[in-house]
């Protein structure tokens, strides 16, 4: 096993470096040499801020599959904390705090309920959050009524959350990064981020040995729901009106990005900060794609066999 | 009251609460009509051989999420190749699906993934690939016997063969040493490769069937509607996992029964057409259907700790 915690796999700089590095690299020398439009600064900006949307909810999604579930609600929540960032009419202090704060609260509560029923109740994980999925879906629609949602106000100091670019630079990035870097830390270096790894790596050595698996797993949901909803509040903030049934379809790309990434499947194995490679290196292959005019249902296809690929290089090494 | 009687009240007014449903259901004007019949067992018959799909290869311990995307395969391949006669069509869309459930297979038996991941990729790669070449858009049929397929009155040909396929399956899995084999394979996997079975080829078929079986039930639908769309069944593998589990089958494989699996279809269905009657708009369905799954994963899942502990 390369996984022996906590040797090997928490430490930020402690450890080897993940091949999906070296994949990036390539993958960034065969875009500049495919398109000559890829390294323009404005190119570069839409493929971060493309990739920080998705990223977000992927690094959520790397902290729950780490303890070893699959979080599939996220695209959901998506769009229920975009929805409600909008509908509470983002203007003025007390407005804009409202629509960042209650959104985020709404997407960690919604993860909360996921981790109970999977955690307490025992139940799939993947099934659960798809049904749990389908029903957020719905309860949005229907508050809406399915039609197209307009903030009665928008502050400017909202939209600035997605659309400022201090040293040109997309603001959503650095949000991004700040996020990175906490979660990275919390899940290197914290009591609660060798639960996790202790939890994904085996549920019930860890529960004898002390762990409270329940409570740390049901927090992996919750900050997966809550980053989810992070997401949401920042396309509420970038495009400042939107059709509900448009926003959604992100935790398919997220969930190959954290494979991507390295994060085991079975759970135990995995770093947030590999998480951030495979998300760059989704964001340029679809950036390029569009570039080289592939529309969505090619770029679907390359998704499904990215994941495939993926999955079944780790499987083969992680047996070996 | 005996046993065996106890076991049928409970199919019917428990688990799934189907009797109190269908009288309630009868207070709604037109429900029982020859009309709204014939509209239900339209709606069944196609959600209903996919059922019987995801039922046998639950019972083997996996799971098909592609099943929807297969559906749309089926669909437009069998409308695609409608000049080259009625047969190629409705064998080419059982095909394609077999195809693609053995992709699926392949994935879960040789490179050891995870079922759900395994069919979670192929569903997108299938709807890549339909998307792609229909340009996302749907085909339209206008073949007379194509679409005479889609009829049949007073009782539509598709749930007739959906009743043929829910006999067929069932007398396979429980009268035939490959039910068994089945069974035991889902029940416990290592125990069944020790007494010899072959499980990788079994698990194979089961992906197989479904796959193939989803392929035949997207040929069914595009026959009623007379086009082969790209994007439907986005939710198929939902309201069919639902009905599987409703009957009786299990996440962690070894259980379930096509029959158990027909009740859990028609109280899904009845459900579901009730709710239009009722005009209850489409979010509320995806709600009800969304949280009844939610609901009954919980269900299993703690039924097992209940057993363990």
């Amino acid at each position: 096993m390369n996984s022996i915690w906590p040797l090997a796999p928490g430490r930020l700089g402690g450890s080897r470096i993940s091949p999906i590095w070296l994949v990036l690299v390539a993958v960034i020398v065969a875009a500049a040499l495919v398109s000559d439009r890829f390294l323009t600064s404005y190119n570069i900006a839409s493929v971060l801020q493309q990739g920080v949307i998705t990223g977000i909810v992927a690094l959520g999604m790397t902290v729950v599959l780490i303890g070893g579930q699959l979080d599939l609600s996220t695209g959901a929540i998506v769009m229920m904390a975009a929805v409600m960032a909008l509908l509470i009419g983002p203007d003025g202090t007390l407005g804009i705090t409202l629509a960042v704060v209650l959104p985020i609260l709404a997407g960690a509560t919604v993860g909360v309920v996921n981790g109970l029923a999977v955690y307490r109740a025992g139940a799939n994980s993947i099934v659960t959050t798809i049904g749990m999925q389908f029903f957020l879906i719905g309860a949005v629609l229907a508050t809406v009524s399915g039609r197209h949602v307009r903030a009665t106000a928008i502050g400017d100091a909202f939209t600035a959350l997605a659309q400022a670019r201090p040293l040109g630079i997309p603001f959503p990035v650095f949000i991004f990064a700040a996020l990175v870097i906490v979660l990275a830390v919390v899940m290197s270096s914290t009591v609660f981020g060798r639960h996790v790894y202790a939890i994904g790596g085996d549920a019930d050595a860890s529960r004898r040995s002390g762990v409270n698996v329940v409570r740390t797993g049901i927090a992996t949901f919750a900050i997966s729901g809550a980053l989810a909803a992070t997401s949401g509040v920042i396309i509420a903030a970038l495009v400042g009106h939107l059709d509900p049934t448009g926003v959604g379809g992100y935790e398919f790309p997220a969930l190959t990005a954290v494979v991507l990434g390295g994060t085991r499947l079975t759970g135990g194995v995995g770093r947030p900060i590999d998480t951030v490679a495979a998300i760059l290196v989704i964001a340029i292959i679809t950036n390029v794609m569009t570039i080289l005019d592939y529309q969505y249902p090619i770029q679907l296809l390359v998704q499904g066999i990215v994941l495939t690929g993926a999955v079944a290089y780790y499987n083969w090494r992680g047996e070996a | 009251m005996s046993p065996r009687a106890q076991e049928l009240f409970s199919r019917f007014f428990i688990k799934p609460p189907l009797v109190p449903l269908l009288i309630l259901a009868s207070f709604i004007p037109g429900f029982w009509s020859m009309g709204n019949m014939r509209i239900l067992a339209e709606a069944i018959s196609v959600d209903g051989i996919v059922v019987i799909g995801m039922t046998i290869v639950m019972i083997a311990g996996g799971f098909d999420m592609s099943v929807g995307a297969v559906m749309a395969l089926g669909g437009v391949a069998a409308v695609v190749l409608l000049p080259h006669g009625l047969a190629v069509s409705v064998l080419a869309a059982g095909a394609f699906g077999a195809l693609a459930g053995t992709l699926s297979g392949t994935l879960v038996t040789r490179l050891r993934i995870n079922p759900f991941i395994s069919t979670l990729a192929v569903m997108v790669m299938v709807r890549g690939a339909i998307l792609a070449y229909t340009d996302t858009r749907p085909v339209v049929s206008l073949d007379d016997m194509f679409l005479a397929l889609g009829e049949g009155r007073p009782v539509p040909y598709a749930f007739m063969i959906m009743v043929a396929v829910a006999i067929t399956a069932h007398v396979w899995l429980n009268g035939r040493p490959w039910g068994r084999h089945v069974y035991a394979v889902g029940a416990d996997e290592t125990a069944a490769a020790m007494s010899g079975l072959r499980v990788g080829r079994l698990k194979l078929q089961c992906y197989l069937i479904s796959g193939a079986l989803a392929g035949f039930a997207g040929m069914l639908l595009a026959a009623r509607l007379g086009t082969g769309s790209p994007i439907i069944g986005e939710s198929t593998p939902l309201s069919a996992a639902a009905a599987a589990l409703i009957g009786g089958a299990s996440l962690r494989g070894g259980e379930g029964s096509v029959g158990g699996a027909m009740i859990g279809l028609v109280f899904v269905g009845g459900l579901v057409n009730a709710m239009n009657l009722l005009g209850v708009a489409s979010y509320y369905q995806s709600m009800v259907i969304g949280g009844m799954l939610f609901a009954l994963v919980v269900a299993d899942g703690a039924f097992l700790r209940l057993r363990s502990s």
